[in-house]
């Protein structure tokens, strides 16, 4: 047997081999149990021991500096073959289809965590209520000017002299009634106007209501509460105004108007260049409400808000018809 | 109300702020300025005014006052003098009130007036406030009821039968045929003013033509008169007659106008059209309209305000508002409230009036400490949120529909729904009672430009039941998907929302065919129904359950369970079975085989057709067992797979498939 030429030929095949299997049946062939090497080894067992001696230590420096090799060629190929594999980062990604909360979830939930926060507990009231919750209970009796405006022209009605709420506000003496003073809620909802809808009216939207009841409540509180829920919600600093208003469930009640969050107050198309953006009614819960919630009125005091949460995540979003809301596109859905 | 800035002005000596700032200063004490706009050497302010202001501020000299307490301004009223000449009023006329809505009827007359138009100052003043000019009698009329708030009418003396004024409820089926020639039928709610034969007005509204001021009148009667504020509104609803007048007196005026007005207007009438003022006034009026009063306790303010206003500011404010202090201590006023403000009734209208003009802006924003916290969660949203994010996890998007449905939908799905009386549109004539009809909608209508849809909805439906008509919550979804098995994953779906919301025991059984499902399964929770689902339409299915079912059932517990290391064995059953056993059942049959050793159980296959006996199907499980303790040997697994199939066959008439 002719070491040098097997080095030789084993030099050879070894420069020739292109990737891994190659490497492995090579391996195979001269260093496995039944390989070259070993036939060799087997073949100068009958030689002299001073010869097999030296034999031996050639063919022993020859497979370590072969195992070498191999190990550095694997290394090369596995190398090799992650360089012919490997991912172009810069192709874009996969489209990822997931599904979508209406915006009107989103916003609301967000709402109700700032409330919540500040000591508000959420409730629900009901969407088909009477007349004496929906009205009367509102310090709006047959006959007031506003019932009429309300109901005549805004209130859906159904059998019974039953309606679909036209606010939040009835839930205010129902939980009065129910969880008595000091107290602290929100309600959130659908309510239920008649109206021709447009950009900006419809039959159904959402309202998020407020009421806290305790003993000495002032209208610095009042202030103070939606100050900081309008800051918390827009995320920047926000200031507010009170101007006077009417509802017949206030006294003293309050337009609120908030300092135009697009501009902060410069003066911008969104805020018709005025600097402030009506966002919510509000005011001090009227003694005859107080006293219809089954408190005395003497004791307790409060204030009550409103606040359309259709036009908070209209301003959030930028969206500008609230038709969208009610519209089942996924188009308009799939983008929040 | 359309207010001119000039004449604003002239209530004053000292000039106003110019009108951008007197708007503002308006909006953020009194009313919100809508617009200004400038006309002929004027400003016209567009003012809001609130609906309890219209007694008193459907005016300019209303609007003056709010001005003079807001500003501190002292208002400038020349008394007027009239120069009253021969003859009697009761000579010529009498004043019958037979209605006791007609509150005060005060009347003068006029003799040898000269119609004519009015100065052009006039015409261009009541042209700028948005009333047509029509001769100088009904200008001056209207020219004060701009000024001062008080509707007024002039009749012409000559028309008028009998020489006798009526105020009475008309007769059925009275008509009358109006200035603007409209002939309108009365019924006998409606107050009229009539002489002895005929119906000349109807009251706070509008005048007739019987009696109207013509080119060739010479002797008018000047009406100043205060009605039931309700009454008027009534009727001008029922007639859709919307007038200056009818929006006054609909809103509370003060009875003790009338006389004011009617001196303003007689002056006028002798200035523009030359008349002669015939001496005295004919005044009917019962029952007097007395001043207020309203005991104020002055710690109620800083109270309610949250702010301190000094004692002698807050009393300043209240004299400007022309509220009279009649006593005083220390912590409590007495006030006297002027009859012109019927709107001020309790203290607390006092502590709003005091606020505005003391100015809102100088009250401090304070949070109120939280006492109670935190606050306890509202488990009904927190698992109406819960569910809302599991569905979107599952690819759900969320929409939301009106809660009404039309004939269309109606009759689609036979559905019994309640009417809404006074409905929007043909589209919105009941309430929904169920979401379903409206997500096959939306389904079919994104299916247009979507490959597939998944949508869910979570909201009221309504039925009615006796008297009453209920509410409550559902949870309903479609889904529409080119893939075969859209059901099947939808199955799985309502499966994993369950799961997620912690509701154990959840089983499906075969639901009954209607208009709205073809083939249906019922949702059972716990043995109790929960909701359906199943196909409503060419490959849409759908579900809805019951939020308020849901609600018994759902939780929040979860245990830790122990993770073995000890290698699991899986085994394969298959055997046939009665169609009508559920596959709920038989897993609960092999579990309670399984000696607490089973790990997973899976049906991977149920096949009914040839092959399988009539009214039977055959089931394949996969069974995973493993132990906590021990590797499990295959002599204790074939014992207790045996074990499982005897309760299979013996209670449920399971055949092992060979």
């Amino acid at each position: 047997m002719d070491i040098d030429s097997l080095k030789e030929t084993m030099e050879r095949e070894l420069g020739e081999i292109k990737n891994s299997k190659e490497l492995r049946d090579f391996s195979n062939k001269y260093l496995g149990k039944k390989g070259e090497i070993r036939k060799i080894f087997a073949e100068i067992k009958d030689l002299a021991v001073e010869e097999k001696k030296t034999m031996g230590r050639e063919i022993n420096e020859f497979v370590a500096e072969l195992e070498k090799k191999i190990e550095e060629l694997r290394e090369v190929l596995q190398h090799g073959t992650a360089e012919a594999e490997k991912v172009n980062l810069n192709l874009p990604g996969e489209k990822i289809e997931s599904g979508h909360l209406h915006p009107l979830t989103t916003v609301r939930r967000e709402i109700e965590e700032i409330f919540r926060l500040m000591g508000f507990a959420v409730v629900e009231g009901f969407e088909i209520e009477d007349e004496w919750h929906n009205f009367d209970s509102l310090n709006i009796p047959e006959g007031h000017p506003a019932r009429d405006a309300l109901s005549l022209g805004k209130t859906l009605y159904l059998r019974n002299k039953l309606l679909l709420r036209s606010h939040t506000s009835p839930a205010q003496t129902r939980y009065m009634k129910k969880l008595g003073a000091p107290l602290r809620i929100v309600i959130p909802g659908r309510v239920y106007r008649y109206e021709r809808t447009d950009a900006s009216h419809e039959t159904n939207f959402y309202q998020i209501e407020g009421l806290m009841v305790d003993e000495n409540v002032s209208v610095a509180e009042l202030k103070g509460v939606l100050e900081r829920f309008l800051q918390e919600f827009f995320k920047k600093k926000v200031a507010i105004r009170l101007r006077p208003s009417y509802f017949p469930f206030t006294e003293p009640s309050f337009e609120i108007d908030m300092s135009c969050a697009v501009c902060s107050g410069a003066g911008c198309p969104a805020c018709k260049r005025t600097g402030w953006v009506e966002i919510l009614g509000a005011g001090m819960v009227h003694p005859r409400v107080i006293k219809n919630g089954g408190l005395d009125p003497e004791k307790w005091n409060g204030f009550a808000f409103g606040m359309s949460i259709d036009r908070l995540t209209m301003m959030k979003y930028k969206i500008n018809d609230i038709r969208w809301f009610h519209s089942g596109n996924l188009k308009f859905l799939k983008q929040f | 109300m359309t207010i001119s800035y000039s004449w604003l002005n002239s209530f004053f000596k000292k000039p106003l702020p110019q009108p951008e700032k007197l708007a503002e200063i308006l909006t953020m004490h009194s009313f919100e300025n809508e617009s200004i706009e400038k006309k002929k050497n004027d400003w016209i302010l567009n003012i809001d005014v609130l609906p309890d202001r219209g007694g008193d501020c459907f005016s300019h000299l209303g609007v003056a006052r709010e001005c003079a307490a807001i500003l501190n301004l002292k208002m400038d009223c020349p008394s007027i003098k009239l120069k009253e000449g021969k003859g009697k009023i009761r000579d010529f006329l009498k004043v019958e009130v037979r209605d006791g809505n007609c509150r005060r009827y005060s009347a003068r007359v006029i003799t040898n007036v000269k119609i004519g138009p009015s100065p052009k100052w006039v015409a261009d003043k009541l042209a700028n406030c948005g009333l047509n000019p029509i001769n100088n009698v009904v200008d001056a009329a209207n020219f004060v009821m701009l000024e001062l708030g008080q509707p007024l009418h002039a009749f012409d003396y000559d028309k008028i039968e009998g020489k006798k004024i009526i105020a009475r409820k008309a007769k059925p089926n009275e008509n009358i045929v109006l200035l603007n020639d409209n002939e309108c039928i009365l019924d006998k709610k409606t107050m009229v003013i009539a002489d002895e034969k005929r119906a000349l007005a109807i009251a706070g509204i509008k005048g007739g033509k019987a009696a109207e001021i013509s080119e060739e009148t010479r002797t008018v009667v000047l009406e100043s008169a205060s009605f039931d504020p309700k009454t008027i509104g009534q009727t001008a609803r029922k007639l859709n007659l919307r007038t200056d007048a009818s929006a006054r007196f609909e809103h509370n005026l003060d009875p003790n106008l009338t006389e004011l007005a009617l001196e303003r207007l007689s002056q006028l009438i002798v200035e523009w059209a030359k008349g002669e003022v015939v001496s005295g006034t004919i005044d009917v009026y019962e029952e007097k309209t007395k001043p207020g009063k309203i005991k104020l306790e002055l710690s109620l303010l800083n109270k309610v305000l949250g702010i301190v206003i000094p004692q002698s500011e807050a009393i300043s404010i209240l004299n400007r508002l022309g509220i009279k202090i009649l006593s005083k201590t220390n912590k409590a006023v007495l006030l006297e409230i002027p009859t012109f403000r019927q709107d001020l009734l309790i203290p607390e209208n006092i502590v709003e009036e005091v606020g505005r003009i003391y100015g809102y802006e100088k009250i401090p924003s304070i949070l109120p400490g939280i006492k109670e916290y935190p606050v306890e969660r509202n488990n009904l949203d927190f698992f109406i949120n819960k569910s809302k994010d599991v569905l979107k996890e599952l690819d759900f998007t969320e929409v939301y529909n009106y809660s009404f449905l039309g004939d269309k939908e109606k009759e689609k799905y036979k559905l019994k729904a309640e009417e809404i009386k006074n409905p929007v549109s043909s589209f919105a004539k009941y309430l929904r009672p169920s979401l379903i009809p409206l997500l096959v909608k939306n389904i079919e209508e994104n299916l247009k430009w979507f490959e597939s849809v998944k949508i869910f909805e979570l909201g009221k439906v309504f039925w009615g039941q006796d008297r009453k008509i209920s509410e409550k919550m559902m949870l309903s979804g479609g889904i529409s998907s080119k893939k075969e098995k859209a059901f099947l994953r939808l199955k799985g779906e309502i499966i994993f929302l369950l799961e997620q919301l912690g509701v154990k025991k959840i089983a499906f059984e075969k639901g009954t065919k209607d208009s709205m499902f073809s083939d249906s399964l019922d949702v059972i929770i716990n043995g109790e129904k929960a909701g359906r689902m199943g196909q409503t339409a060419f490959n849409v299915f759908c579900f809805e359950l019951d939020f308020n079912v849901l609600m018994k059932h759902v939780g929040e517990e979860k245990e830790y369970e122990k993770i073995s290391y000890h290698p699991p064995a899986t085994r394969d059953i298959s055997g046939t079975v009665k169609e009508k056993v559920s596959l709920e059942d038989l897993k609960e049959r092999i579990k309670q085989g399984g000696r607490g050793l089973i790990k997973g159980l899976e049906v991977f296959d149920v096949y009914q057709g040839p092959g399988i006996g009539k009214g039977k199907k055959s089931v394949s499980f996969h069974i995973i067992f493993q132990s906590e303790e021990k590797t499990l040997d295959a002599e204790t697994i074939d014992k207790i797979q045996k074990e499982i199939i005897k309760i299979l066959s013996e209670q449920l008439g399971w055949e092992e498939r060979k």
